[in-house]
């Protein structure tokens, strides 16, 4: 038996109530404000011929100018080389970290683009702060470029989530027709974006984002949010709900649910996470933050079968939650 | 009636099991953000995402 529907709780961003307004397009020298997990980001063109733009997903995360968390100043310049002896962080891929002082030096560089770096970014300790150059060879200006664009704006958000804010888990998160927070978890393959898929045509729910969610703590209980950062099903709201399960992702031949607790459920969710590796305060809260989370949301292994009956199969284990 | 202390305390007390190593698997290429996501987009990145990239006009190779 169901329980009575509760109270949906979705909380979505209501622009006409904020007298906010969508900017479809800055023009050279002006602003965008980013929120994002109620998080604001303030990117400012310092110069003329900087046109800003940013790309669908993230075009429903902008809102009206307020106070922001970070604010961002983007201008052309040379990015310049880093001393070798202040690296921090080789990420494997297109950015390094290094330390200049206590500020944190991101360079981005790709042999498809040269041996130069065509970015770099440096921010205050706290990341309140801070100034994005780019190499004005590598960027087709006239069609407008994002100075954060992927993976500078979620090392930004992993840096201010660090901080005592909260955490970014690989992961799909649902908002069902209750209102309840649902968070499938898992890495690349695991079935985010089947589950995602599989929710898609249920009435009444949110699919909060099939790649990238943020967990935070508000008012004393764990709330999801919706990022930008999209998986294959492209599927990305500025929604938040509250957290009600947690389900680790395995592929199964029937739907079955396995509860875990303490440090295997916080481990896996560690897994799954965006930590800041490169930062020792950071990780100790990122450590704390999680060990807090499963201590109090139920957390469960999901096998689950790829059809629609996986999603009857939470939605009757969330009714009872 | 009332339970001393320490009976109490033996009731709820949880039967001990040997600690055991669990390995959990970690992608850290995708952990740490370190290379292409979207391929919708459209600054370098989106560039670097495709095999065969155009170099930036300009630099030196």
């Amino acid at each position: 038996m169901r329980a009575e529907p509760i109270r949906p709780r979705v909380k979505a961003v209501d622009k006409r109530k904020t007298g906010e307004a969508v900017l479809p397009h800055a023009r050279p020298g002006s602003a965008l404000h980013l929120r994002i997990s109620d998080i604001m980001i303030a990117v400012t063109a310092s110069e003329a011929g900087l046109v800003l733009r940013v790309d669908e997903a993230t075009e429903k995360f902008l809102v009206a100018p307020s106070d922001p968390d970070a604010a961002v100043a983007a201008g052309w310049g040379d990015p310049g080389e880093a001393r070798p002896g202040d690296l921090a962080f080789n990420s494997g891929g297109i950015w390094k970290l290094y330390r200049d002082d206590t500020r944190h030096r991101f360079v981005f560089s790709s042999m498809s683009l040269g041996p130069l770096p065509y970015k770099g970014a440096t921010f205050e300790p706290d990341f309140s702060s801070g100034e994005v150059t780019l190499r004005r060879a590598c960027f087709q200006s006239a069609q407008g470029l994002w100075p954060l664009e992927y993976p500078l704006d979620e090392l930004l958000l992993q840096g201010l989530l660090a901080r005592g804010r909260g955490a970014e888990i690989h992961a799909c998160g649902i908002a069902d027709a209750s209102g309840r927070g649902l968070l499938f978890v898992g890495q690349s393959g695991a079935g985010k974006t089947t589950m995602a898929r599989l929710w898609e045509g249920v009435p009444g729910i949110t699919v909060l984002s099939d790649d990238r969610v943020i967990l935070r703590r508000v008012g004393g209980s764990f709330v999801m949010f919706g990022t930008p950062w999209h998986g294959e099903a492209a599927l990305a709201e500025p929604a938040s709900a509250p957290l009600t399960g947690v389900f680790f992702l395995e592929h199964g031949a029937a739907n079955v649910l396995l509860p875990l607790r303490g440090a295997a459920a916080a481990t896996r969710l560690f897994a799954c996470g965006f930590p800041p590796f490169f930062d020792r305060a950071g990780l100790d809260f990122t450590l704390k933050f999680l060990g807090e989370l499963v201590a109090e949301v139920p957390c469960h292994e999901l096998r689950f079968a790829p059809d629609g009956q996986a999603v009857e199969f939470v939605e009757t284990w969330a009714a009872g939650a | 009636m009332n339970t001393a202390p320490g009976r109490e305390r033996s009731h709820t007390r949880r039967s001990y099991s040997k600690p055991a190593m669990k390995r959990v698997h970690l992608k850290p290429e995708e952990a740490v953000l370190g290379g292409c996501k979207i391929t919708s987009s459209f600054g370098p990145t989106a560039v670097n995402c495709k095999p065969g990239g155009l170099n930036c006009s300009g630099q030196q190779s």
